[in-house]
């Protein structure tokens, strides 16, 4: 194990790879709820009694929990993104997997990785993105999906061919779902990253970090 | 319309709009109720230029980030200054002309230096930026850079704002970033046909 890891340690230093943020101190104290303010309860509350069904302690709404109101505002946006997307679950869970790849958020790559293969992702797909390649055997509209996400995170803008087949395939309000999402999400790797919220269980992170 | 091809250092959102403009007569029943809940809240209006027109072709979408916005703008626990920087350092990284458009009167109104955001605009740190607005800078740089911040510069915002400030400025420049995708992706023209206000950085 220890060897293991001063192997890897070996491996990053020689690649010039960054350390994972994820792997810092953490900066967020965790919340307990024993001294939750009474705002705070009534945020933990709404989402609890929403799709969601609890509110998890090492994701994103946690951090926001410290500007109640904000929470209880950004964790509405996140049900509609999530319950009522015009988008199809598997393309909605693959399209927060390429933003969580962009954005190295381990965490959110963490809860979504098993939701997008529950939803009918392919493994090898997932592995692919993963690691950082085009993944190799998509299906026409993760396609479509991909190279929009692709391109808006590094061009900041989609080519007019690629915004054709987004809007062909899924209409404006499909369009507009799928920045929203990945505009969403990206608030949210944001978050995740600057709190170096740690992997629930000590879990190793998923993702390796990329050269740029 | 003006058809002519841009020249070839185009902006992102200087190409065909995307959108056709949407008049409340060609609203869905959805939309129309999205838009006046929208102006009945702070804003008091629903810009036709700006981010949310787009966002209402998903109306509920749109009902909900208007929210989030409505607090970051209204109710932020940064002081208006920093919180209009913060979103003129986000059009900045995003190109986003039309944010910038909206944004940098209302950060000058708010007392921010117009020399500190002349710096901002030509994609150079700003020479004069007071201390509040060093921090505010580093951070949102670093962030959108990086993809995190350095302890140092997480310090300097918390030890000066708190930990609901460092929550209300990173979902400022998130939320702000969402509005120039969709800006930037839409097309969206600049009212009144004003030339792009960001030059193109390299």
């Amino acid at each position: 194990m220890k060897l293991f890891a001063v192997a890897a340690g070996f491996v990053l230093a020689f690649a010039g790879l960054q350390v994972q943020a994820q792997t810092q101190a953490p900066r967020f104290k965790p919340l307990i709820e024993s001294e939750l303010t009474e705002a705070q309860k009534k945020v933990a509350g709404q989402v609890a009694s929403g799709p969601r069904g609890r509110l998890n302690p090492d994701g994103p709404t946690a951090l926001f929990l410290r500007s109640p109101d904000l929470a209880s505002r950004t964790q509405a946006v996140g049900e509609y993104l999530r319950y009522n997307s015009s988008l199809p679950l598997r393309l909605n869970e693959f399209a927060i997997l390429i933003t969580a790849r962009q954005w190295n958020a381990q965490i959110e790559w963490f809860i979504h990785q098993p939701l997008a293969l529950k939803a009918g992702l392919a493994r090898e797909v997932a592995d692919d993105l993963a690691r950082g390649v085009r993944p190799a055997a998509m299906k026409d509209d993760e396609a479509t999906i991909y190279q929009f996400l692709k391109e808006l995170h590094e061009t900041k803008n989609v080519g007019d061919a690629t915004f054709k087949a987004m809007v062909d395939k899924f209409g404006e309000r499909g369009v507009i779902d799928l920045i929203g999402l990945t505009g969403y999400y990206t608030m949210l790797a944001m978050v995740l990253n600057v709190a170096q919220q740690p992997l629930p269980g000590g879990a190793p992170p998923p993702l390796q970090i990329l050269k740029p | 319309m003006n058809t002519t091809s841009q020249s070839s250092n185009a902006l992102p959102n200087a190409g065909t709009p995307r959108f056709a403009p949407l008049p409340e007569s060609a609203m869905t029943e959805a939309q129309v109720k999205a838009a006046r809940e929208l102006a009945s809240g702070p804003r008091g209006k629903m810009s036709g230029s700006g981010p949310n027109i787009v966002l209402l072709r998903s109306p509920e979408l749109l009902s909900h980030t208007q929210k989030v916005g409505a607090y970051l703008r209204y109710s932020s626990a940064l002081p208006a200054r920093l919180n209009e920087f913060a979103i003129c350092i986000t059009a900045r990284q995003w190109n986003a002309n039309v944010e910038w458009m909206a944004h940098h009167p209302l950060a000058l109104k708010a007392g921010l230096n117009p020399a500190v955001a002349e710096d901002l605009a030509q994609g150079k740190r700003p020479a004069t930026m007071k201390d509040d607005e060093a921090a505010i800078y580093q951070f949102c740089t670093e962030l959108h850079q990086t993809k995190n911040v350095s302890d140092p510069t997480y310090k300097a915002v918390f030890d000066m704002f708190g930990e609901r400030a460092v929550v209300e400025l990173i979902a400022l420049t998130g939320y702000y970033t969402m509005l120039a995708m969709v800006l930037n992706v839409a097309q969206q023209p600049l009212a009144g046909g004003v030339p792009p206000p960001l030059p193109v950085l390299k």
